[in-house]
C-alpha cells in the first residue's frame, strides 16, 4: 500500500506543476487517431475490469461436467472449456487478473527502480556504481528466465507474480530515472535548492524527479503491456494463479492439449492478450510521441 | 579500445559472481527440495536424507557455495541431479539447437525488419507505412507462445505442409560434427536431410522472429527517417542525385548503425530468450531444457545455464559496443560506461 | 473378457460421438472445428472404419511374424519426454523405460500382456519350502551388447550393485531387492538367492523393466557404474545413439539368443507436446506415440491411424487426511458429494475406466464385490450441514500424471465444483509436482490429489502404500494396526485364492472408512499408423517392440 501512495505523489507532481505541457500532450495525443484508439480499449478493459464479474453471463468459477467442450454458440459465446465453465466469462473475468498484475507489477519496479535510480545518480560515486552494477546483473540473465527463476522460488500466485514480473524491470527503471538525475543534477535551481538546506530526499522528490516524470510515464504505459504479456507467459507456463481463478496464460496453457479437439478455447484468451497489449502499446507510443517527438523508436 | 574492452571484460567477473549468487540462493534457499522428485515415487525419509547427504545438500549453503564456485573455476559446473550426467555436456548437447535457432530468426528478422522498415520511411505515411507500422505492433503485442499455435493448427494441423515438432526426421539426422544441424547435413553433403532441417526451422524461426522483426523493422523506419533529413541528404537531392541512390548510398548506410546495435542485442536476448518458442515446438534446444531443470529443482543445471547464458548476454552487449564503435568513428570510449 | 469390455466401451464412445450433433454437450465430435463441414463429416466416417479395424485387434500375445515382411526397416515411436537415463537402476520414468526394454533382460519376464512370471534369462527356479531361498538356473549362450558372458557371476554382480554396493541414486534397489540377504555363485549358470523373509512378489519384482534388469559387468565398471549414457544388456536391440531430447536410436542385436528383433532400427523420439505428437503421427513422421489425451482422439482416427488402449496398472485417488479429517462420517458425506461416473466420464472422455477398487482389474486379489461410497448429494449435504463443515483445503498437481492425463488441477476444480453444489467451499493450493511433493511432506492439507503407478502386478505394491510410515507415500496418513497387520500376513502367502480374498477384505475395510476417494484407472493408451503390426501395450506401461513391424 504504501508503495502505491509514493506513485501518486509522484503523478502528483505532474499536474502540479508542468500544467501547460499537460495540455500540450492531450492536444498532440488527440490528433493521434492510433493512440486514441488504444485509450478508447483501455478505457473499456479497466471497465471490464471492475464490472466484468457483474456482466459475465456465468459465474465464471462455476464448473458444470455435464456441460464441457460446447462449441461457440448464443448460449455460450466462446463455448466452455473442460470443466465446462463458460470461456466467455472467464476472458471477461481475467482482464481483471491481467490488468491488476500487469499495473502492480508496473507500480513495484517503478517505485523500487525510481528510488534506486534516483540514489544512484544523485549520490554518485561508490553508491552509482554498487547499484548500477546490480542493476547489470540482472539485466544480463534474461527476463523471462529470471521470471520464471523468481516463480520457483517463491511459488504460484498473484502477489508473487507481480513480484517476480515487476522485480525483472527495475534495471530499466533505474536506469532511465538515474540518467534524467545525472542530466538535471548539475541545473543551477539544484543547486540553489543544496545551498539553501533542503535535505537530499526534498531534492530527489521536490526538484530533480518532476523533470524526468514524462519519460516514466511513457516508460511505465509501455511496461503494462511487457507485464501483462509476462503474466500471460507465466501462466501459460503453469506457473500464474491458483485454481479456480481465470487468467488469460493460464487458460492457454491448460487449453493446449485440446489443441486440435476444442482449438476455441485457445483463440479468445490469446485474442484477448493481444489487444490489452495492443492498446497500451499504442497508448504509449502516442503518448511518447506527444511528449517527446524526438524519442522515437 | 583494447584496453575498453579488457575493461569490459574484467567487468565482466563481478556480473558474473552476482548472477550466480543470484541464482544459487534463490535455488537453495527457496526452490523446493528436489530429492523426493529425483528418487521418484519409492523415495522414503531414509532414502532422501541418503540422498541429500551424498550430494551435500545438508551442508551450509556457504559452504555448498563456495564448492560450486570452486568447481566453475575448473570448468565443473557439476552433475544433473536428475540424468546424473555433467551439467556441461547437458548443454552442449542442447546448446547448437538454440544457436541455430536464433541465428536463423535473427537472419529472417533482420532482412524482413530492415525491408519493411526502410519502405516505410521511404514511403512514409503512405499505405506501405501505416500498415508496416501496424504490422509491427501487432508484432510485439502478440503473446509468441499463442502465435506459435496458432501457426501449429494451421500449417501442421491443418494444411499438414510443416512439421511441428523436432530438428530433423531422425532417419535423415545427418552425422554430429558440429551441431548445427544446417551445416552439418552441408558437411554430409545430403541435400534431402537439409530440406528436411529447413523444414523444421521454419515455423519456429519465424515464431522467434516476429518480435525482433517488429522491433528492428521500427528500429529502422525512425532511424531511416532521421538520417532523411540531414542536410548532406538533402544537399545530395538538391545535386540531383537519383532517390534510389540517395536512399541506398547515403541514408541506408548511416541509418543502419543503430538498427546493428539493436540487432546485436535482440541476438542476445533471442539466445536466452527462446523459451517460450522451444516450449511450443518441443524444440530440443536450451530454453525449454532449463524450465524443466527450474521446475525440477536441479540445482546444477539451473547454474550452470544460468551462468552460461549471461556470459553470452554480456558478451553479445560487449561485441555491439565494440562494433558500433569500428562502424562509428565519431563514439570514442573512455572506459566508463558507455 | 476385459480386452473385450475395452472396446466395447471405446466402440460405445465413438458411436455416441458420432450421433451427437454440433454444440451437443460433451461431444467429441467438435475436433474439426477449424476444418469446413465437409471435412468433418468424412472424418466421421473414417472414424468408425478405424474404430472397427482397432476392436478387431488387441493382441494378448505376439504373432508369427510372416517371411516376407521387411526386415530392413525403421520403427519410429514418439513419447512425451526425453528419457532420465538408460541404465535401469538409476532412473524410474515410463520414458526411460521403454528403450531400456528393448535393450536388457531380468531373470524373470511377464507375460505378454499380462503380469504373470515368465523365464527369461532364468530358465527355470526352485524356491526352498520355507520361501526364503530361490535357485535360479541361467541360460546359457547368452552375451551382453559388448561381449561379455551372462553368467552367474554377472548376476552376483547385477544383485551385489544394488544391495550392498548400493548408492542413494539406485532407485528401485530397495523395493526389488530389499528383502534379498545373500547373492551366492553355486556353479557358473547356477545362482542362490537368499531372502530375508518370505516375499511372494519377488519373482514378480525380477521381471520388472527398473531395477531388476541385468546389465553388462565389464561396461558398468568401464562407465563409472552409470550406464545412463552407455546401456549395455542382453536385450534384442543395441544402443546406438541418443541426441538429448531428441531421439534415442536402437539396432537390431544379431547375435540375440532369442527371436531376433524384426525393425533393423528402432528410433525412440521425444516430442514433448501431446498435441505436437498426435500431428508427427498423422503427418507420418513417427508410427506409434503414446501420452494420448483423450481429447484428440478423434483427430487420430480421422487421420486413418489406430488406437490401442489397455487397462492401465495404476490408481488415481483423492485422499483424505485422516489426521485432520478424522471423522469418518463426514469423510463418507464428502465422499457422496461428487459424481465420480459423471466427472470420469467428463475428464477422461471413455479412456480411463471408473475405480471401483484400488487395484485394477488384472491384478491378483481385484475383487468386483468391493463396494464404494456411492453420489448421494442430499445425503452428503444433510450431513456437511449438521457437522458444520464449510471449507476445506485441498492440495493439488498442476501437471498431467500417468495416472491422470487431465492434470490435478483440473480433476481438483471438478471436485471443487461438486462440494460447492453441497455448501462446501473448497481452496485449492496447487503446485508443480516438485513443488507439491515438498507441500505433502508438511501435512497441511485436508484432502489431497494422489496416485500410483504400478510395479510388479502384484496387490501388495498397491495397498502397502496405506500402511506406510512415510506421508509421501501414505498421503492420507492412515495408521490402523488391523490394517498393517492384514497386510503383512497377505504378503507372504502364496499366490492363490486365499491371499486373493485378503486383498478383497483390505479394500472394503479402507473403502468403508472412506481413506481415499478412487477416482480411475487411465488406460494405457497408444495411437499408431494403420501399416504398423503385432503391437501390444504391457499393463506395465512399456512396448516390447521387437517383434513389431510395418507393413
Amino acid at each position: 500500500m504504501a508503495k502505491k501512495k509514493r506513485t501518486e505523489i509522484v503523478a502528483g507532481e505532474v499536474i502540479e506543476k508542468p500544467e501547460s505541457q499537460l495540455k500540450v500532450m492531450w492536444d498532440t495525443l488527440k490528433k493521434n487517431k492510433a493512440a486514441l484508439a488504444g485509450l478508447v480499449v483501455i478505457i473499456l478493459l479497466i471497465f471490464l475490469a471492475i464490472f466484468g464479474d457483474l456482466l459475465a453471463p456465468y459465474d465464471p468459477e462455476y464448473s458444470d461436467m455435464a456441460h464441457t467442450f460446447v462449441k461457440p454458440c448464443a448460449e455460450y459465446w466462446f463455448g466452455t472449456d473442460q470443466l465446462g465453465r463458460d470461456i466467455f466469462s472467464r476472458v471477461l473475468s481475467g482482464t481483471k487478473v491481467s490488468l491488476l498484475v500487469g499495473l502492480s507489477a508496473v507500480a513495484f519496479s517503478l517505485v523500487i527502480g525510481t528510488i534506486l535510480g534516483s540514489v544512484a545518480g544523485y549520490f554518485g560515486g561508490k553508491v552509482d556504481g554498487f547499484i548500477m552494477r546490480c542493476m547489470d546483473i540482472m539485466l544480463s540473465i534474461p527476463s523471462i528466465l529470471l521470471a520464471i527463476t523468481l516463480m520457483a522460488a517463491l511459488g504460484k500466485g498473484l502477489d508473487k507474480a507481480v513480484i517476480a514480473i515487476g522485480t525483472v524491470s527495475i534495471p530499466e527503471y533505474a536506469r532511465i530515472v538515474r540518467s534524467s538525475i545525472l542530466s538535471v543534477k548539475e541545473n543551477d535551481y539544484v543547486a540553489a535548492a543544496k545551498v539553501i538546506g533542503n535535505s537530499d530526499g526534498r531534492i530527489i522528490f521536490r526538484h530533480i524527479l518532476p523533470n524526468v516524470v514524462s519519460s516514466i510515464v511513457v516508460r511505465a504505459t509501455l511496461g503494462i503491456s511487457t507485464a501483462i504479456l509476462d503474466t500471460a507467459a507465466l501462466g501459460f507456463l503453469g506457473m500464474g494463479v491458483q485454481p479456480p481463478m481465470s487468467e488469460w496464460g493460464d487458460m492457454l496453457g491448460r487449453a493446449r492439449t485440446y489443441i486440435f479437439s476444442a482449438p476455441y478455447t485457445l483463440i479468445f484468451p490469446g485474442l484477448a492478450i493481444t489487444l490489452a497489449v495492443l492498446a497500451f502499446n499504442l497508448f504509449g507510443d502516442g503518448l511518447r510521441d506527444a511528449l517527446d517527438p524526438k524519442e522515437r523508436v | 579500445m583494447i584496453k575498453y574492452i579488457v575493461k569490459r571484460l574484467l567487468l565482466l567477473i563481478p556480473v558474473l559472481f552476482g548472477v550466480s549468487l543470484i541464482v544459487f540462493f534463490l535455488m537453495r534457499v527457496c526452490a523446493p527440495d528436489p530429492a523426493p522428485i529425483v528418487l521418484g515415487q519409492h523415495a522414503t525419509q531414509e532414502s532422501m536424507d541418503a540422498w541429500r547427504e551424498a550430494n551435500g545438500l545438508n551442508d551450509p549453503v556457504v559452504v555448498q557455495y563456495v564448492d560450486f564456485i570452486k568447481g566453475a573455476f575448473t570448468g565443473d559446473l557439476g552433475t544433473s541431479y536428475y540424468t546424473k550426467t555433467p551439467v556441461v555436456d547437458e548443454i552442449m548437447s542442447r546448446f547448437p539447437a538454440t544457436v541455430e535457432l536464433a541465428i536463423v530468426a535473427i537472419i529472417l528478422a533482420s532482412v524482413l525488419g530492415i525491408v519493411v522498415g526502410v519502405i516505410s520511411a521511404v514511403h512514409k505515411n503512405s499505405i506501405f507505412d501505416n500498415g508496416g507500422m501496424l504490422l509491427s505492433l501487432v508484432g510485439v503485442s502478440i503473446p509468441i507462445f499463442w502465435l506459435g499455435i496458432m501457426l501449429i493448427i494451421l500449417f501442421s494441423g491443418t494444411l499438414h505442409w510443416l512439421p511441428s515438432t523436432g530438428r530433423v526426421d531422425p532417419a535423415l539426422r545427418p552425422d554430429t560434427v558440429t551441431g548445427f544441424m544446417i551445416i552439418d547435413s552441408i558437411l554430409a553433403g545430403d541435400m534431402e536431410a537439409l530440406k528436411d532441417v529447413l523444414r523444421h526451422l521454419v515455423l519456429p524461426a519465424v515464431t522467434l522472429s516476429l518480435y525482433s522483426m517488429a522491433i528492428i523493422a521500427r528500429m529502422t523506419r525512425s532511424s531511416m527517417l532521421e538520417t532523411l533529413n540531414q542536410d548532406y541528404i538533402r544537399t545530395a537531392r538538391a545535386k540531383g542525385v537519383p532517390e534510389g541512390k540517395v536512399t541506398r548510398r547515403h541514408a541506408l548506410r548511416n541509418a543502419m548503425l543503430p538498427v546493428a546495435t539493436v540487432i546485436g542485442l535482440q541476438l542476445g536476448s533471442l539466445l536466452g530468450g527462446a523459451v517460450l518458442t522451444e516450449s511450443v515446438y518441443s524444440w530440443p534446444g536450451i530454453g525449454n531444457y532449463t524450465v524443466q531443470c527450474i521446475m525440477k529443482s536441479d540445482f546444477p543445471v539451473v547454474q550452470g545455464v544460468v551462468l552460461l547464458i549471461a556470459v553470452i548476454f554480456v558478451l553479445m552487449n560487449l561485441i555491439v559496443d565494440v562494433v558500433y564503435a569500428f562502424l562509428d568513428p565519431r563514439i570514442k570510449y573512455s572506459g566508463k560506461e558507455a | 473378457m476385459k480386452k473385450k469390455l475395452a472396446s466395447v466401451l471405446l466402440c460405445t464412445a465413438m458411436t455416441a460421438a458420432v450421433l451427437s450433433g454440433c454444440g451437443g454437450s460433451g461431444s467429441t465430435t467438435d475436433t474439426t472445428a477449424a476444418q469446413s463441414s465437409e471435412e468433418g463429416a468424412g472424418a466421421e466416417t473414417e472414424t468408425t472404419a478405424a474404430q472397427t479395424a482397432q476392436a478387431a485387434e488387441n493382441l494378448t500375445e505376439f504373432a508369427e511374424v510372416p517371411e516376407d515382411v521387411d526386415r530392413e526397416q525403421t520403427l519410429t515411436y514418439a513419447q512425451g519426454a526425453d528419457p532420465r537415463g538408460l541404465d535401469p537402476a538409476l532412473v524410474d520414468d515410463g520414458e526411460s523405460s521403454k528403450p531400456i526394454v528393448q535393450m536388457y533382460e531380468g531373470l524373470t519376464k511377464f507375460g505378454d500382456s499380462n503380469t504373470e512370471v515368465e523365464p527369461c534369462l532364468a530358465e527355470s527356479w526352485d524356491i526352498s519350502d520355507d520361501g526364503l531361498t530361490y535357485t535360479f538356473h541361467l541360460r546359457q549362450g547368452v552375451k551382453f551388447h559388448d561381449g561379455t558372458d551372462f553368467n552367474a557371476e554377472a548376476v552376483k554382480y547385477n544383485i551385489d550393485r544394488q544391495t550392498v554396493n548400493k548408492t542413494s541414486d539406485m532407485l528401485y534397489a530397495d523395493f526389488v531387492f530389499g528383502d534379498v540377504a545373500a547373492c551366492n555363485v553355486i556353479d557358473d549358470y547356477t545362482v542362490e538367492i537368499v531372502l530375508n523373509k518370505a516375499s511372494t512378489p519377488f519373482l514378480n519384482n525380477l521381471a520388472m523393466s527398473l531395477g531388476a534388469p541385468m546389465v553388462s559387468p565389464t561396461a558398468c565398471e568401464a562407465a563409472g557404474n552409470n550406464l545412463n549414457e552407455a546401456p549395455c544388456g542382453t536385450g534384442p536391440y543395441k544402443f546406438v545413439r541418443w541426441d538429448k531430447n531428441e531421439a534415442v536410436v536402437l539396432e537390431r542385436n544379431e547375435d540375440y539368443w532369442g527371436d531376433k528383433g524384426v525393425s533393423k532400427e528402432i528410433v525412440f523420439r521425444t516430442i514433448s507436446d501431446n498435441s505436437a505428437r498426435v500431428v508427427a503421427l498423422t503427418n507420418g513422421e513417427v508410427d506409434i506415440i503414446d501420452g494420448i489425451d483423450a481429447n484428440v482422439v478423434d483427430q487420430i482416427t480421422a487421420a486413418g491411424c489406430l488406437l490401442n488402449m489397455t487397462e492401465g496398472m495404476n490408481i488415481n485417488y483423492m485422499a483424505y487426511n485422516t489426521q485432520k479429517l478424522d471423522d469418518p462420517d463426514v469423510r463418507r458425506a464428502l465422499s457422496e458429494a461428487v459424481n465420480v461416473p459423471e466427472l470420469v466420464q467428463s475428464l477422461y472422455r471413455g479412456y480411463a475406466t471408473e475405480a471401483t477398487s484400488i487395484l485394477p482389474s488384472f491384478v491378483p486379489g481385484y475383487s468386483a464385490d468391493v463396494t464404494q461410497t456411492q453420489y448421494d448429494p442430499e445425503d452428503a449435504q444433510q450431513v456437511l450441514a449438521d457437522k458444520g463443515i464449510t471449507e476445506i483445503h485441498m492440495l493439488a498437481y498442476t501437471n498431467p500424471r500417468p495416472y491422470n492425463t487431465a492434470t490435478g488441477q483440473t480433476l481438483a476444480e471438478a471436485i471443487q465444483g461438486y462440494w460447492a453444489k453441497v455448501g462446501v467451499t473448497c481452496t485449492i493450493d496447487a503446485y508443480d509436482w516438485t513443488t507439491y511433493k515438498e507441500k505433502i511432506g508438511t501435512g497441511d492439507y485436508d484432502v489431497c490429489l494422489y496416485g500410483w503407478i504400478g510395479d510388479n502386478g502384484d496387490p501388495d505394491n498397491f495397498l502397502n502404500l496405506l500402511a506406510s510410515e512415510d506421508i509421501e507415500m501414505n498421503v492420507a496418513q492412515y495408521h490402523d494396526e488391523e490394517f498393517n497387520q492384514m497386510l503383512s500376513d497377505a504378503a507372504s502367502l502364496p499366490n492363490g485364492d486365499e491371499r486373493n480374498a485378503a486383498y478383497a477384505e483390505m479394500e472394503q475395510k479402507v473403502a468403508d472408512e472412506n481413506i481415499w476417494l478412487l477416482i480411475s484407472h487411465q488406460e494405457n493408451l497408444a495411437a499408431y499408423a494403420s501399416n504398423v503390426q503385432n503391437f501390444i501395450y504391457h499393463p506395465t506401461g512399456n512396448t516390447f517392440l521387437s517383434h513389431t513391424y510395418k507393413n
